[in-house]
């Protein structure tokens, strides 16, 4: 009996330090260098710029100096109009003097890295009409706009007052588009209001903004998340972003925006 | 359809020639029982001479038992036969029977008795003399008791998991993955009753206690037209009995699992089986893995049958099946989860023989199935949303399927299937405990499927068999009609060589939809509406068998191709938005799958078991997966190798081993990080990963071996087994997953550091435990 319980407490503790094993892996089994692109031109202001960096191994402190891109030669190309683009810092491309983006107008990215041809395209909408805007179901915010062809929209709530916003949605709920070419108009929803901006004393504060956004960022919209760690064991995430910056090993947005007026919801 | 066409008419051709071909001639039928047990013996041959017996020449007839232990010989004139029994681990049965002019129909029951040795036949690749079912291996379940697992029980999918063709996703994955199909895309059966979910997590056990097992075979594609409504494969499942002989009894002690067994007569007539299950490895996490990262998991199950052999051709059965399983996160976790699966079925089925010798079997089904996924993220970093959901499946099956033995060489089949399904379903991107009792308030979604089978299957030459059918499907949801023709062909070169060959079309109305960023199991199953179309499959099937004269040894090499419409998976990353269909966050796909497997079967002898390789290929392609592009699925593993050992020392000593290795499994990994400021309402700077194609990556090679020492001895007439298991013994570090921890160890205001983990969850783990026969 000695012997049985002997065994009973070996197996137990053979079995307790048989659980599982945490390493840590070479962050250069997966390493794969990829040019970064960001640029967002936002309409009736002036460029701030075009930003070029490169990724960095995955286990090192993100440092901009290190992921900075400085050799890039870049510009735009606004209808007939060549714009050159000059490194700044941090990454960051500007024209010589300051360019002012017009909505309804194509802008075009070209850019060489490392012999690599870099490629993009966007055609900064017109600021969104909004036909009506409801407060709905006590909960969030709707917002009916005229729509057009190629361009796609997100709302904000917005507690506005005083020409001041006081606060404003973090997100998007959606990104909607134009369903066909004979629709012309439909409806884009806010995230839900904070309880505290449902009550009464917030009645005349409850604003919505329409975004309007050149059509290839509903994609990235609803692909934007793929690209965020995971730290959970059990998730796996982790799929490709659909960006709009076409070349080898390059990902990044090149995209125009229009951000309409505060529209107070009935 | 001009091919549909041809297959009705010939099979049309085929029923009239029976029909009208039937007078004037003998029919002797009857089941093939253990003489002690009285359990049927399925699989038993038959061989018939006539006049006189003389083993050098070819019987007169040869046939053999059906799944319920049923045989038929037809066409038989007056005369003297001898009808010989013959079943591995029985003493052959020889009997003489003079058939007079004029009688009609002879109904021989046969009891045989045990020669009291270890059944040594482990695995038969399906050739009996009488079937012709292509992929198809029938699976003793002795061999269970002899390999090793990592509760230390016997199970079914542990050995299914060896055998070529099939995979597991990982080591917590649920179901089985056949040629390339996902685990939904598996018909599994139990007594002919559908098992929605019969796994408990992961490669602990299957649903069903291997004590109550009678029999299994898989099919692991291009299956005949009397199954149907899956894309891949078919488990169908046979369950004991149980004994007439006295109660008996079984009991199993385990350190993560205990079983409880009992079986009996229940007067003259009557016999029932109980058994039970139940898992406690989450008492073991709770006090004494406290800081594991693994599942908090129990489940337990029940099986029950009850038979009564009311007279020579009537039998009733009763089964049920009840199980349950519960899945929680650890404290403290980032993430929680609490998931939770219920099976419950049951099944009432009456044999009948008429006195031309039709076997009919009637049966009436009731099929409940829930699982409920809570998961909650903590994390500011994690992808994860919120989800909750809670899906419910209940179906009413009613089924009737005719076996006719008329004609000399061919058995027809006929069948008719009707199924009301009924789906609740509840989804939300948070959970609140008020969610658990919403579900009433909403009304049931309903629909009809209706299906028709024929099915030949025979000898139309000395050198060729056949198993040709044609199955019809009406599925009201959809509105959708549907038929498949279903095609098996064997040539026989002599008598140890054949080559095969089989086509089907196969459709499925239920759809298994997971989500793919999550290792746990999110099971939600949708059906086909006006909006899922339902899937469909193509499959071909080509192989060669050889097996040596003394039947020792089986050799196989078998290739398949098969195409997939209609899938449906979740797209990346969902999420659920309150008032809008669960439905838009699902992409469609199709996919495709071919290989070649080879197996090599040692069935007799004190030594016993298999090698098993396969090379295959498995691709998917969604609309909002990967961009749109090709990908394989972490389950496409290009080398899978098994190696299956059971060795006898004597009559107490039994040693089992397994060995595989497998490719590592596809998996995403990120290419590196990268700072990008937002563009929306806000746009601040996050650190983002950019990550390969889906699974680019492949995870070091899976192999792991697995050992089993069991020994047995009488005591005070109790037959007890003692049991030591050891899982992974070398060790081997398999990793699980993949994921991302930060540095806390940075300056305020700085991004963190990420850094990519590496887990395993089971290293080498030694187990034991003890039945006792009562």
């Amino acid at each position: 009996m000695k012997k049985l319980t002997y065994i009973f407490f070996l197996l137990a503790f053979m079995l307790a330090s048989g659980c599982e094993k945490v390493s840590v892996i070479d962050p250069q089994l997966s390493y794969k260098e990829y040019t970064v692109v960001r640029a967002k031109l936002t309409a009736d202001t002036y460029f701030d710029g075009v930003t070029f960096t490169k990724t960095l191994p995955v286990n090192e402190k993100y440092d901009i100096t290190k992921a900075e891109l400085k050799n890039v030669t870049a510009y735009l190309k606004i209808g007939v109009r060549i714009v050159p683009l000059h490194y700044t810092s941090k990454g960051v491309y500007m024209p010589l003097g300051r360019l002012y983006i017009y909505p309804d107008s194509t802008y075009e990215l070209f850019a060489k890295v490392n012999n690599t041809s870099i490629y993009s395209m966007t055609k900064v909408p017109e600021k969104p009409k909004v036909t009506s805007a409801v407060f709905f179901n006590n909960t969030y915010l709707t917002a009916n706009i005229t729509t057009r062809q190629n361009e796609v929209y997100g709302a904000t709530w917005d507690i506005y007052t005083l020409d001041r916003v006081i606060d404003e949605a973090p997100d998007f709920h959606q990104v909607v588009e134009q369903p066909d070419r004979f629709t012309t108009s439909i409806s884009v929803r806010t995230l839900d209001l904070p309880v505290a901006y449902r009550s009464g004393s917030y009645d005349n504060m409850r604003y919505i903004r329409v975004y309007a956004f050149d059509s290839p960022y509903l994609k990235f919209f609803k692909t934007r998340n793929n690209n965020q760690p995971v730290s959970d064991v059990f998730s796996q995430g982790g799929d490709q972003v659909i960006w709009n910056v076409q070349g080898e090993n390059t990902i990044g947005l090149f995209i125009g925006v229009a951000p309409g007026d505060y529209v107070k919801a009935k | 359809m001009l091919r549909i066409n041809k297959i009705l008419f010939l099979l049309f051709l085929i029923l009239a020639q029976e029909l009208f071909s039937q007078t004037g001639e003998t029919i002797i039928s009857g089941f093939v029982r253990d003489s002690t047990s009285g359990e049927a013996l399925i699989g038993t041959n038959i061989l018939v001479y006539k006049d006189s017996i003389n083993t050098e020449n070819p019987p007169f007839r040869v046939s053999s038992t059906n799944s319920y232990g049923f045989y038929a010989i037809p066409k038989l004139s007056a005369g003297i036969y001898f009808i010989i029994i013959r079943n591995i681990g029985y003493t052959p049965i020889i009997n003489k029977i003079n058939i007079k002019p004029g009688e009609k129909n002879i109904q021989i029951d046969f009891k045989a008795v045990s020669e009291n040795i270890e059944l040594k036949e482990v695995v038969i690749k399906s050739k009996k003399e009488e079937t012709n079912i292509n992929s198809t291996i029938d699976l003793n379940p002795e061999i269970l008791k002899k390999l090793p697992t990592l509760s230390g029980e016997a199970d079914l999918f542990k050995a299914l998991q060896l055998l070529p063709g099939v995979k597991v996703e990982s080591d917590i994955s649920n179901g089985l993955y056949v040629r390339g199909g996902s685990p939904d895309q598996n018909l599994t059966l139990i007594d002919g009753t559908i098992v929605y979910n019969p796994t408990h997590m992961g490669n602990f056990t299957s649903s069903f206690n291997s004590n109550a097992i009678q029999s299994i075979k898989l099919i692991k594609g291009a299956y005949p037209a009397e199954y149907g409504g899956r894309l891949s494969s078919i488990l169908d499942i046979k369950l004991r009995s149980g004994t007439k002989e006295k109660e008996k009894g079984s009991l199993g002690l385990g350190l993560i699992t205990s079983n409880l067994m009992l079986e009996g007569p229940l007067g003259k007539k009557t016999t029932y089986l109980l058994s039970g299950r139940k898992m406690y490895y989450d008492l073991l996490q709770k006090n004494i893995f406290k800081s594991s990262s693994s599942p908090r998991y129990n489940y337990y199950d029940v099986n029950g049958k009850i038979t009564v052999i009311s007279s020579e051709s009537n039998i009733f059965t009763f089964s049920s099946l009840l199980s349950n399983d519960n899945l929680n996160s650890p404290p403290e976790n980032i993430s929680s989860y609490d998931i939770g699966w219920k099976n419950a079925l049951a099944n009432i089925t009456w044999l009948h023989i008429n006195s031309r010798s039709l076997f009919i079997t009637t049966s009436f089904s009731f099929v409940d199935y829930e699982f409920k996924s809570i998961l909650q993220d903590n994390s500011p970093k994690s992808t994860a949303n919120s989800y909750y959901s809670f899906s419910r499946l209940k179906d009413l099956d009613a089924k009737i399927n005719a076996e006719m033995h008329w004609l000399n060489d061919h058995t027809f089949k006929l069948g008719f299937n009707f199924t009301l399904h009924s789906y609740s379903l509840l989804y939300s991107n948070f959970y609140d405990p008020r969610l658990d009792n919403t579900l009433r308030e909403y009304p049931d979604v309903v629909s009809n499927e209706i299906s028709l089978f024929l099915e030949d299957e025979g000898k139309l030459t000395n050198w060729l068999r056949t198993n040709i059918g044609v199955r019809g499907y009406y599925f009201n949801a959809k509105k959708y009609f549907s038929a498949e023709p279903h095609i098996s062909l064997q040539v026989l070169m002599n008598e140890n060589l054949s080559f095969n060959a089989a086509y089907a079309l196969t459709h499925q109305f239920l759809h298994l939809v997971i989500r793919n960023d999550i290792a746990l199991p999110t099971d939600l199953w949708y059906p086909s509406t006006e909006n899922i179309d339902p899937s469909k499959s193509n499959q071909f099937v080509a192989g060669i068998d050889y097996t040596t004269t003394n039947r020792e040894y089986l050799f196989s090499l078998e290739g398949y191709y098969r195409d997939m419409k209609n899938l449906y998976e979740f797209e990346s990353a969902p999420a659920v938005k309150i008032g809008e269909s669960i439905a838009d966050l699902f992409t469609k796909g199709e996919g495709e799958a071919y290989g070649i497997e080879f197996f090599a079967n040692k069935r007799l002898g004190n030594l016993t078991g298999w090698i098993g390789y396969t090379l295959s290929w498995t691709k998917r392609k969604f609309d909002y997966l990967n961009s749109g592009k090709v990908y394989y699925p972490k389950y496409d593993r290009r080398h899978d190798f098994s190696l299956v050992l059971a060795y006898s020392l004597n009559s107490h000593w039994n040693l089992g081993l397994t060995w595989m290795y497998a490719t590592g499994q596809g998996y995403t990994l990120p290419t590196g990080q990268y700072s990008f400021q937002t563009i929306g309402p806000s746009d601040k700077p996050v650190l983002q990963f950019n990550y390969s194609e889906r699974n680019a990556f492949r995870l070091p090679a899976y192999h792991k071996l697995d050992l089993s020492i069991s020994y047995q001895f009488d005591w005070s007439g109790h037959e007890i087994t003692t049991y030591l298991s050891f899982y992974n013994v070398y060790n081997r570090h398999n990793p699980f997953a993949y994921y991302t921890t930060y540095d806390s160890n940075v300056p305020a205001g700085s991004l963190p550091i990420p850094k990519i983990n590496q887990i395993t969850l089971f290293p080498f783990i030694p187990s034991f435990g003890v039945n006792i026969k009562f």
